[in-house]
């Protein structure tokens, strides 16, 4: 059944692109959640597809106009939190917003790229190209090495930011880079899945992993692991089923969610009733 | 040398007056409560203290060195209030006393009563072994200067005595210098050594002996103290 699917260029390049950005945004994920800033990645989503807008209308390509505008608009968000007395989920629905009237003011000027617009708004996995892959890939390297370099400062700043301070921390560089990979992030998964899609692959991976795991490490792995069976899942089943891909992963993606909020309410359920059995 | 010095300092929050030409100092190997009326600026003060919130006027300086180009963060261990730490933060105890990337040794653990929690997760412990544990953080860098805002919210008369005794010790035995942000006035005079009492307006320092007088001089009347046993 596989082998009929590796047949296929386009689905050896969906494959992998898939697994490309279910690593880069499920890793991401983890410290988003914990920093309250899980619409972030909606956010930013918007502001790329004005970036989209500015490079169909401008004859740029739409991965760099994109880029470069959500990387301003992942700042605007970092400095709004910084300097204004807003909250982080505040800052995110103003860029939010600024980001879809942008695009709806870029549409409405330049008419006619509707259709190409709609592949962005709904993703279009099966038709990456070498170029986006390759732009994926390099994604990925810069998440994770910036991950690998400040992994224990992330951690501690996700855990107490004052704490993280008062350690001799420079909190406000590592959330700025952190911000900006997280805008690279939101542009590749934006060819994944679409703007509209992107922040499920940031959020809920991260969401399931935090019901299952018992530490960081492994909220991190299992993040990754349910990110890849279910982007990697979508595909398949889409390519079976005749089904939008971004559709089914993101459909995929609920129900590893339900199915570990489950699982972990059974399991706290059995350690409570084993404890009340240890006391009688 | 003086563990904190703050000098003639003044810090207002959106145009309302917190501090007025605030005096203090910490002698090194003190154990200081910080006590107060609620909104007296007392978790105000501690930032200050640590350079997390910049006053208008005045200068503070840790182990001698001007706030501003202070570095030597392995002396300071700060423990912030409960409630400011991530609820469902999914890492493991041992996960945790890493986070300042320094070794924590087995007496430390075994002092704090901690030494078996390592694999469970710090979410999932009670508030006392949460406090334990932050401890152990604080003091993963050998720090000189322990500074804690209001740890023992939510915790139990034992596990208070137990807490203010591992305190004590960490004062005693180690010359770490205590900072301890506290509502309990009940429990500090067998504790403590010293008494700061901060109001808007003023700021008292005394020996726990004289508290009466000082918690007159704060909150404007006498208080009938209870004194916990240890």
């Amino acid at each position: 059944m596989v082998g009929s699917i590796l047949g296929y260029e386009f689905m050896q390049r969906a494959l992998v692109g898939g697994a490309l950005v279910a690593l880069t945004c499920a890793s991401l994920g983890v410290f988003l959640v914990l920093k309250r800033l899980s619409l972030l990645g909606d956010g930013l989503a918007h502001v790329a597809l004005a970036g989209v807008a500015v490079g169909l209308l401008t004859g740029i390509d739409t991965v760099l106009s994109s880029l470069v505008l959500t990387v301003l608009g992942a700042l605007g968000v970092n400095e709004t939190i910084k300097r204004t007395k807003v909250y982080g989920e505040t800052a995110t629905a103003i860029v939010l917003s600024v980001g879809l009237g942008l695009a709806v003011l870029l549409i409405g000027i330049a008419k006619g790229f509707n259709a190409d617009l709609l592949s962005y708004l709904f993703g279009s996995i099966l038709a990456l190209n070498t170029s986006d892959l390759t732009i994926m890939a390099i994604v990925l390297a810069i998440s994770l090495v910036s991950l690998a370099i400040f992994y224990r400062k992330l951690v501690l700043m996700s855990f107490n930011e004052d704490i993280a301070l008062t350690s001799g921390i420079d909190a406000q560089f590592i959330d700025k880079i952190f911000i900006i990979v997280v805008a690279m992030a939101v542009v590749v998964g934006m060819r994944a899945v679409g703007i509209l899609l992107v922040s499920a692959l940031l959020v809920m991976p991260a969401s399931a992993a935090f019901q299952l795991a018992g530490s960081f490490k492994k909220t991190i792995l299992y993040s990754i692991l349910i990110s890849l069976a279910c982007v990697e899942g979508g595909i398949i089943s889409a390519f079976y089923l005749n089904l939008p891909p971004s559709g089914a992963i993101v459909m995929l993606l609920f129900a590893a969610f339900v199915l570990s909020a489950l699982w972990r309410k059974i399991s706290s359920k059995k350690a409570d009733r084993a404890v009340s059995m240890t006391r009688a | 040398m003086k563990a904190v010095d703050m000098d003639e300092v003044s810090f207002s929050y959106d145009g309302n007056s917190v501090f007025r030409d605030v005096t203090i100092h910490i002698d090194e190997g003190d154990f200081v409560a910080v006590i107060g009326p609620n909104g007296s600026g007392k978790t105000t003060l501690i930032k200050i203290a640590l350079g997390l919130l910049r006053p208008q006027a005045g200068g503070i300086r840790l182990f001698g060195t001007p706030i501003e180009s202070f570095k030597s963060w392995e002396l300071v261990g700060y423990i912030p209030q409960k409630g400011d730490f991530e609820r469902n933060f999914p890492g493991s105890v041992d996960e945790v006393l890493a986070l300042k990337g320094g070794a924590i040794d087995k007496k430390t653990l075994e002092l704090l009563e901690i030494e078996r929690l390592g694999k469970r997760r710090f979410s999932e412990l009670s508030g006392g072994q949460q406090q334990k544990v932050l401890i152990a953080l604080a003091l993963s860098s050998k720090p000189k200067l322990l500074i804690l805002d209001e740890p023992t919210v939510g915790v139990d008369v034992q596990a208070l005595q137990n807490f203010y005794s591992i305190l004590k010790k960490l004062n005693k035995e180690r010359g770490v210098t205590i900072l301890l942000v506290t509502h309990e006035v009940g429990m500090i005079q067998s504790y403590v050594k010293s008494v700061l009492c901060v109001s808007r307006e003023f700021s008292c320092q005394g020996k726990p002996e004289n508290l009466e007088d000082i918690l007159k001089e704060a909150y404007g009347k006498s208080f009938d103290i209870h004194h916990h046993k240890h």
